[in-house]
């Protein structure tokens, strides 16, 4: 069996699959079909969603909810993850398991807004203050979207961070045709719980503790401010320096874990293709048509960089090809690992998607 | 006598972290009674503070939820409202009060403050209004009153202030109350009171600044602004204050006048305050139960059938 639909009808099942039973967003394209679908499909599961006043208060409220023992989604576009920033900061620091969806679209400001685009790829990475590590899972389709919005809740729940689901405004808004059995119910992700011990512990820096819900038994404190491990504002330099570490750490030290791509590696191959999202279809056609024998990889997890993984996959290869719907961002990611092999970029910020074509002429 | 009056000891230890304090406040600083009627007001009500979460901004006044005893949230400038709106959709069970300042409230906030108001989700949000932003070093507020001499208007603001009271109004809140520092058995009233609505209850407490607001306009000493708030209210903040004069507000049947309340509540110290102001609505209902699980599920399979 078939089914015609889009990547945001799948994203909420993916959400739902997870255990999703909070969510607010603000309308925006071309994210509002998360929003609406949301707002009509949440409620009958027994879970709440919410249309906030803006995106401010629909990622504070996600928060307020994830706190308070809620499975928490939002979604929104690159104007709208700029209101986000401040409190993406705070679900950081807070430790709080969030799915955080970017349905990108083009340009600054209000730009394109049912124009695809990866132009939010480093943003997402860097969108609040202190530089913190984000994790971020790019889709390549809309049966990808399903599987990466189970495995980003799974991810916000293993490291109690939020977790951006980077996808595009035609992955999300075009419908195509996918197998029912993409569908596969997935266990909901493991959620630890305690309510004795401390809420915060820093060390050893890489572990991460156990959720302590509000309304769960104790009172359970927190603060956006640098604070000890019982969440207590301090400003003794080893204890806020520990809290900084772990808050790095717990992802940097477990980037295997996290990380997620498809290597398609071919005998003989001296140039590989690197792509994300909705440039992978063009990618696998570009291997496909292709004379000589080409290597690809696809990454799904942009965020933190498999550095490892796209290290392996660059042995006996001498030049790289980066499609992108920017003006290289991620490029520079492969070009710092790539040592001194050449690496181009395939471009478009014309609203078009890139063809297996274009990709093959730069692979010549 | 049916109203006989009920006497209940409290230790206030018990409601605060007592190895947080002393506060980061100024001696002085009107903060530290609004904490104490806050607490005071829990306890009246019985409330099991494993159960009520203190939601706060940023500022002096959001320093707060560091030292009481319950669950508490120090969230993000402004944007407290949008938090306690999150946990109390996911625990409606829980009582959620919100402390902020009146920039957090007003200026950065003031979208979600009006829409928490309009959307009537059960809390109980407590503005102090030190007509400052105190923690940033006495920069002009929303109610900075005209005149007003802060570290950005040093010839005195011409701004108008805003009026806490008409915005709750006009955004539907169905509950409004406004006491002082300076008036603290009405204060804690207040607060009693509104921990009774079912819905969204807006209070708004006149706190002195006197280390920072007060220096720049003439009231030196926490005494000077408090006595200020009594009698010659024109220096703290004539647009809120004057108002305040007439004690008795009217929006439905089932209001009542500040007196009223605290003869029937049995509250007889502090009889000095006449410059509260305290109405509700009648018949207001939380409407964060509407969003509430079963709820809502109901409705749509009623509209689906
Ligand atoms: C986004 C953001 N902008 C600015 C600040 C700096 N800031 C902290 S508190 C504050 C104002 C405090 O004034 P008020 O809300 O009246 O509280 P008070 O200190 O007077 O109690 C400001 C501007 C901030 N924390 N976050
Ligand atoms: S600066 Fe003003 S508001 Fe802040 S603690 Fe001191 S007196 Fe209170
Ligand atoms: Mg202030």
């Amino acid at each position: 069996m078939r089914e015609y639909i889009d990547g945001a009808t799948a994203i909420v099942r993916g959400a739902l699959a997870a255990g999703c039973d909070f969510f607010a967003g603000y309308p925006i394209t071309p994210a509002s079909g998360i929003l609406m679908a949301m707002m009509r499909d949440l409620p009958r599961t027994g879970g709440v969603a919410i249309q906030g006043e803006d995106e401010i208060a629909s990622i504070g409220m996600c928060i307020g909810a994830a706190m308070a023992g809620s499975r928490a989604m939002t979604a929104t576009s690159g104007p709208g993850i700029s209101l986000y920033s401040e409190n993406i900061g705070l679900a950081i620091m807070g430790e709080v398991p969030l799915v955080i969806v970017d349905v990108q679209r083009l340009g600054p400001a209000t730009g394109g807004a049912t124009t695809v685009s990866q132009g939010d790829v480093q943003f997402v990475r860097w969108g609040t203050a202190g530089g913190y590590p984000i994790i971020a899972l790019c889709p390549t389709d809309v049966a990808d979207c399903y599987r990466l919005t189970v495995r980003a809740f799974e991810l916000a729940e293993r490291f109690r961070c939020p977790v951006f689901l980077l996808t595009d405004k035609e992955v999300v808004m075009t419908p195509a045709t996918v197998a029912a059995d993409a569908f596969v119910p997935l266990p909901v992700p493991e959620r630890t719980t305690a309510d004795t011990g401390l809420p915060y512990e820093f060390v050893p820096a890489g572990d991460v503790p156990a959720l302590h819900l509000i309304g769960d038994g104790a009172a359970v404190r927190f603060t956006g401010s640098t604070h000890d491990e019982g969440a207590f504002i301090t400003k003794h330099g080893p204890t806020i320096e520990a809290l900084n570490r772990h808050l790095a750490a717990k992802v940097d030290d477990h980037v295997a874990e996290i990380t997620m791509m498809d290597h398609i590696a071919q005998a003989g191959a001296a140039t590989l293709i690197v792509g994300y999202g909705v440039t992978a279809g063009a990618v696998a056609s570009a291997v496909e048509l292709s004379d000589s024998p080409l290597a690809a990889l696809i990454v799904r997890s942009v965020w933190p960089v498999p550095e490892e993984a796209i290290r392996d996959a660059l042995a006996g290869i001498d030049r790289v090809v980066v499609p992108e719907l920017n003006l290289g961002l991620y490029r520079r990611e492969i070009e710092r690992l790539a040592g001194d092999r050449e690496v181009v970029g395939v471009n478009r910020i014309d609203g078009d998607l890139i063809s297996p074509q274009q990709i093959l002429e730069a692979t010549a | 006598m049916s109203n006989a009056t009920v006497q209940i000891s409290i230790t206030l230890r018990d409601y605060l972290r007592a190895d947080r304090l002393p506060t980061t406040w100024c001696a002085g600083c009107g903060l530290g009674i609004i904490m104490n009627a806050i607490v005071q007001a829990v306890a009246y009500r019985r409330l099991d503070m494993d159960k009520v979460s203190m939601v706060s901004g940023i500022g002096c006044t959001g320093r707060m939820s560091g030292y009481v005893d319950c669950n508490t949230v120090h969230t993000t400038h402004g944007r407290a409202p949008a938090f306690a709106t999150g946990i109390k959709l996911a625990r409606p069970e829980m009582t959620v009060i919100t402390v902020m300042g009146d920039g957090d409230a007003m200026s950065i906030g003031g979208n979600h403050l009006v829409h928490a108001m309009r959307r009537n989700i059960g809390m109980v949000a407590i503005v102090v209004n030190n007509n400052v932003y105190g923690l940033t070093g006495g920069q002009s507020s929303p109610t900075t009153p005209v005149g007003g001499v802060s570290t950005t208007t040093t010839a005195g603001s011409f701004e108008r202030p805003m009026d806490l009271e008409a915005l709750a109004r006009t955004a539907g809140a169905p509950f409004f109350a406004r006491a002082t520092v300076n008036h603290t058995a009405s204060l804690t009233m207040s607060i009693e009171k509104a921990l009774t609505v079912d819905g969204f209850a807006l209070v708004e407490v006149i706190s002195n600044c006197h280390v920072i607001y007060g220096r720049m306009n003439g009231m030196p000493e926490a005494s000077d602004m408090i006595a200020a708030m009594d009698g010659d209210t024109w220096r703290t903040n004539p647009a809120l204050l004057k108002r305040a004069d007439q004690s008795i507000r009217v929006t439905a049947a089932g209001v009542e006048t500040a007196q009223e309340l605290r003869r029937r509540e049995g509250v007889s110290q502090d009889e000095r305050s006449g410059r509260g102001v305290i109405w509700t609505s009648s018949g207001s209902i939380d409407l964060s139960h509407r969003y509430q699980r079963e709820m809502t599920a109901r409705q749509h399979d009623e509209v689906a059938t």
